[in-house]
């Protein structure tokens, strides 16, 4: 296996808005994955395509967490993932923030706890002020004291998206972040999604969210197969799937 | 749900035969050991100088037992969770064999191992209380491992992987997300081995041999203690007898299922 490169973050500079270029194969042993795309910065990315496509594969290759078989990953102005250089920049270090489907809250810390880890990890002083400003946000300020295990599944996932979004990274990465919120809440939290007005790359089932980026990505079976505008893949879906994700 | 009578178990009445058999030899010792105890003596037989001693011998090797069991065991169980590598199997096998090994044969090897005669012998271990607590680890160990492996297998990964994202580097999210997040088990194993260790006899024997106030400890006592002062080694078997009630009823809901 590769060696990781330990990259010196505070020496490479890494805009608030990062861009991304991906060209890249994955291989695992029973499923590839050929992705290339260019974001600019601060542009939104929504990532469509059937159950088990490659799009969470895709969201992990980016955070770090699957090394990229051949091809390369930069975020920002830097290499993450090269592995004809050697270079591999561990998830830590990428400044990113993911947020997964599923909210994984650290089940013995509380809301706030969970939200502050990451700004205490990397010891930001004003991260009582921070964690709080993100669970407003989100509509949670009010269960800062609780334990994840008494929230429900669309409470603990607005948890999880603020625990992403305090961190303040140049690039979201985010896996279905609204799936189990209630829809009332979910267009504000869009909303608030677009204010920030970071680059992001959001894996999503839901048409409207898809509508609302800059440009949408299908994959399907490893392999893409549109990355255009919404408006010009609801005017011309290239597949039966595509159209009826719009209608 | 109503309690359910023997005659609407529907099991046949032969199992209820065999099962107060097993009842019989689980209880009819214990039994023995309460009606048979000299309950009126037992305060001075327990507060001997030579029961003191032995009690401060037991509580300094199993507890030494127990903390190093938890510094090497815990990352021993993480490795063996985590990591994979050739011949991890044979490891894992090798590491659980002292919990079916007679522990005088844990004992013969400990000699084999860490005696006067191996590269270790210049460290004195055999008849020392270090080469004591070194026999009740050995034999303690595997019970820590197995409960902190088995907890690790049942903890999502992603967790970690989650805790990287947010920025937490190996160290500091082991500490504060893998740790945290096993704590019941590492607590259960530990309490586990502290009580292996408390009860362990043949190895240290062996190993270590019965010197009093080094090597001698309870078991050890109750052994020493039952050829000529019969009362005194029953009054020792029952604190030890309590003691292992009150750490079976602190971990009651961990290895016995709740309704």
């Amino acid at each position: 296996m590769r060696r990781p490169r330990r990259a010196r973050s505070e020496n490479e500079f890494v805009p608030l808005k990062a861009a991304i270029e991906a060209d890249f194969q994955l291989v695992r042993a029973d499923f590839t994955l050929t992705v290339a795309f260019d974001l600019e910065p601060g542009a939104t990315l929504a990532v469509v395509g059937p159950n088990g496509s490659g799009k969470s594969t895709l969201l992990s290759a980016l955070a770090g967490h699957t090394p990229v078989t051949s091809g390369a990953i930069r975020i920002g102005t830097r290499a993450v993932d090269d592995p004809l250089t050697g270079t591999f920049v561990r998830p830590e270090d990428r400044a990113v923030a993911f947020v997964h489907q599923e909210p994984l809250l650290f089940p013995h810390l509380t809301v706030r706890a969970n939200v502050e880890f990451g700004l205490r990890a990397q010891k930001v002083h004003s991260r009582r002020l921070l964690a709080e400003a993100a669970l407003a946000a989100v509509g949670m300020l009010d269960y800062a004291d609780s334990k994840p295990a008494e929230l429900s599944g669309g409470q603990a996932q607005r948890v999880s998206l603020a625990r992403g979004l305090v961190l303040q990274r140049s690039l979201l990465l985010l896996d279905e972040p609204l799936s189990k919120v209630d829809v009332s809440n979910r267009r504000t939290i869009r909303k608030s999604l677009q204010e920030q007005g970071q680059t992001q790359v959001i894996v999503t089932h839901g048409p409207e969210h898809a509508r609302e980026c800059d440009r949408v990505l299908a994959i399907d079976n490893g392999v893409i197969v549109a990355l255009a505008t919404p408006d010009a893949l609801i005017a011309e879906p290239p597949t039966a799937w595509l159209k009826e994700l719009f209608q | 749900m109503k309690r359910r009578r023997i005659g609407s178990s529907g099991l046949p009445p032969a199992v209820f035969l065999f099962a107060a058999l097993g009842l019989l030899v689980l209880i009819v010792p214990l039994l023995g050991l309460l009606i048979q105890a000299p309950w009126s003596n037992l305060w001075n037989l327990l507060s001997t100088d030579q029961t003191l001693t032995a009690i401060r011998v037991s509580l300094i090797v199993s507890l030494a037992a127990a903390a190093g069991s938890l510094i090497v065991g815990v990352p021993l169980a993480f490795v063996l969770a985590r990591v994979e590598f050739p011949g991890k199997s044979i490891l894992r096998t090798l590491v659980t064999v002292p919990l079916v090994l007679p522990p005088v044969v844990t004992g013969v090897a400990l000699l084999y191992g860490f005696g006067n005669r191996s590269i270790f012998g210049r460290f004195d271990l055999p008849f020392s209380t270090t080469g004591a607590v070194l026999a009740a680890t050995m034999v303690a160990m595997p019970f820590l491992i197995l409960s902190v492996e088995g907890a690790l297998r049942s903890v999502d990964p992603r967790f970690e992987q989650t805790a990287a994202s947010l920025g937490a580097r190996p160290l500091y999210r082991w500490w504060h997300v893998g740790l945290p997040m096993i704590r019941p088990s590492i607590v259960a194993g530990t309490v586990l081995a502290w009580a292996r260790a408390l009860g362990e006899f043949g190895a240290t024997i062996t190993f270590a041999g019965n010197v009093p106030g080094v090597t001698r400890t309870l078991p050890l006592e109750v052994s020493t203690a039952y050829t000529n002062d019969p009362d005194r080694a029953v009054a020792l078997s029952l604190l030890m007898l309590a003691v292992s009630l009150i750490v079976l009823i602190s971990l009651r809901d961990r290895w016995v299922p709740r309704r």
